[in-house]
């Protein structure tokens, strides 16, 4: 900022001119600066110069499509109404889930975290019955035991196979990710935009007004045994149901099957009735391609849905996995960006 | 859409003028206290100039109204957490701005049309087309639509963190302090990829220099 007892030079003036420029200068440092412009012919001319391109380059403002702000408060009021009725059944404010839908949400990051403790504990995974082909960086995995906590309750709950060398799994492609592929959508004119933000965005059914309440919940280092009990059994039923009814596949079922439903689950129905599948194929194939491309897709639908510590706690998995580890670091990388609002 | 939702109706019948002088931020904590014409005025406010900002960004009308929508509902969304630590408004350009990006890189993946290439089949006029307003008549209308379009072109040559930077400014009026917090960069980042932004249109559009000083 020009100080307007000192000298004004030509690069002072350079550095302070789009300042003048758009005014954004007090107006004495403004006076001074114009003084500078009528006494310096080059100074002059570059000001004068990138006045006229302003007034060039200004582009008129287009007039948003009719109704535009009729359709954005529709979109908004449907989505309110709908947690406007969740919120009454709770003490919580208007806008933010109720408590049962935060422990649900609790509970399902619980059982992620135990099936991952159970993994880096034993070097292996849970139920792993045949042998990755996948050159699966356990050791780095397993480098960083304390970011998950004991699994003292899935151990319990769940039998544990041992390892054996049974039929490989066959080879599947690596996950594409937010290949929404659904030729149903694909056509209109607004396909397109649909499939730019369905993934991510639209698909999103919970606010994120769960996310800090999950974060402070279900911390990584944080979660212990009696905590994931009583969000399983506060939670609604219809939340924990795919969890704690549905066992996980077989090692040797289709992975690849229940994936591609899973992404179509996802793309028909959003991310939220997608979530218990993802997590369900990772738990079932863990260690596996299509484990890891579960765990992959549930981290973004997890993103998408605004539950940004259930998020991250999937990727800092697949960081460490040589496949995942660019993509998994670049949207932990946006998720930082996103929390940091 | 809910009994005691009441938006719609605030947008069509204006039944609080005041919130009209309202700053953005007064809009948020009354939106927060629950006042939903606080909400339908912040949309009003905002949407011709963020609808530009996308429509320039994402090129595609479709996808700039979609990225105004999704941006306004994680405005709703987040609203609990906005955090005063900037203006309104350079918080809800940083959504619209991430959203931008998601779509580009999301159709990165797909074929598009370029903004200049006409539908094969529709033989609708491109946006280029469709934006330049030749205006009644004179030299002055003709000049103006042929600068028009030339400025559009000019503007989408620009590289991307330029672009963004010049229409924050100029379309969007944010500050440079404001627009750093939005593109995540340092308030003398922003101002040099401003400066190179108008010269890089300086350069393009110098044969109607001498009109735009005529028109001053």
């Amino acid at each position: 900022m020009a100080k307007p007892h000192d000298p004004m030079t030509c690069e002072r003036f350079d550095a302070v001119v789009l300042d003048e420029l758009y005014g954004e200068l007090a107006p004495a440092d403004s006076a001074v600066i114009r003084e500078h412009a009528a006494e310096c012919e080059r100074c002059g001319a570059l000001l004068r110069g990138l006045r006229a391109t302003r007034t060039v380059a200004a582009v008129p403002l287009e007039e948003p499509p009719a109704g535009l702000a009729t359709r954005v408060v529709d979109a908004i009021a449907s989505q309110r109404s709908v947690v406007g009725r969740r919120a009454r059944t709770g003490p919580t404010r208007r806008g933010r889930l109720p408590a049962g839908a935060v422990l649900a949400l609790a509970a399902g990051f619980v059982l992620f975290v135990g099936w991952a403790g159970l993994w880096l504990h034993r070097g292996q995974p849970p139920f792993a019955t045949t042998i990755s082909r996948e050159p699966v960086p356990m050791a780095a995995v397993a480098a960083t035991p304390s970011a998950v906590p004991e699994p003292v309750e899935l151990a319990a709950a769940e039998p544990r196979s041992e390892p054996s060398a049974g039929p490989h799994e066959p080879e599947t492609p690596q996950p594409q990710r937010r290949a929404v592929a659904n030729p149903a959508r694909v056509g209109s004119p607004k396909a397109a935009t649909e499939l730019a933000l369905a993934d991510r965005t639209f698909a999103a059914a919970p606010p994120p007004a769960a996310a800090p309440a999950a974060a402070a919940g279900a911390g990584v280092g944080e979660i212990k045994a009696p905590a994931a009990r009583a969000a399983r059994s506060s939670g609604p039923p219809e939340a924990t149901a795919g969890a704690e009814q549905a066992p996980p596949p077989a090692r040797g079922s289709d992975s690849s099957t229940d994936l591609r439903a899973a992404r179509q689950t996802r793309d028909a129905e959003g991310c939220a009735a997608a979530l218990p599948l993802f997590d369900r194929i990772a738990h079932g194939a863990a260690g596996t391609p299509n484990g890891f491309a579960a765990v992959f897709d549930s981290a973004i639908c997890h993103e998408a849905i605004g539950d940004y510590p259930g998020a991250r706690a999937r990727l800092e998995v697949l960081s460490r996995v040589d496949a995942y580890r660019a993509r998994a670091r670049d949207e932990l990388d946006r998720i930082a960006g996103q929390s940091g609002r | 859409m809910g009994q005691d939702w009441s938006l719609r109706s605030a947008i069509a019948h204006d039944r609080s003028p005041g919130l009209r002088d309202a700053t953005d931020e007064a809009l948020v904590d009354q939106f927060r206290q629950g006042d939903r014409e606080a909400l339908s005025h912040l949309v009003r406010r905002h949407q011709k100039p963020l609808y530009n900002f996308a429509l320039r960004q994402v090129r595609n009308e479709s996808a700039a109204e979609d990225v105004v929508q999704e941006t306004f509902r994680r405005v709703v969304q987040s609203v609990d957490v906005f955090g005063r630590t900037g203006p309104f408004s350079a918080w809800m350009y940083k959504i619209a701005r991430n959203l931008c990006i998601d779509t580009l890189r999301l159709r990165a993946a797909k074929s598009h049309r370029s903004l200049d290439e006409p539908e094969p089949a529709s033989g609708e006029a491109t946006l280029l087309e469709r934006t330049a307003d030749p205006g009644a008549s004179v030299e002055r209308a003709v000049v103006s639509a042929e600068i028009r379009v030339r400025a559009l072109s000019a503007l989408d040559s620009l590289p991307e963190e330029q672009r963004e930077v010049f229409l924050l400014r100029e379309m969007c009026d944010l500050r440079f302090a404001e627009i750093a917090e939005v593109v995540s960069a340092s308030e003398n980042t922003v101002k040099s990829r401003m400066r190179y932004a108008l010269e890089r249109l300086q350069a393009a559009l110098c044969d109607y220099e001498e009109y735009a000083r005529e028109l001053r």
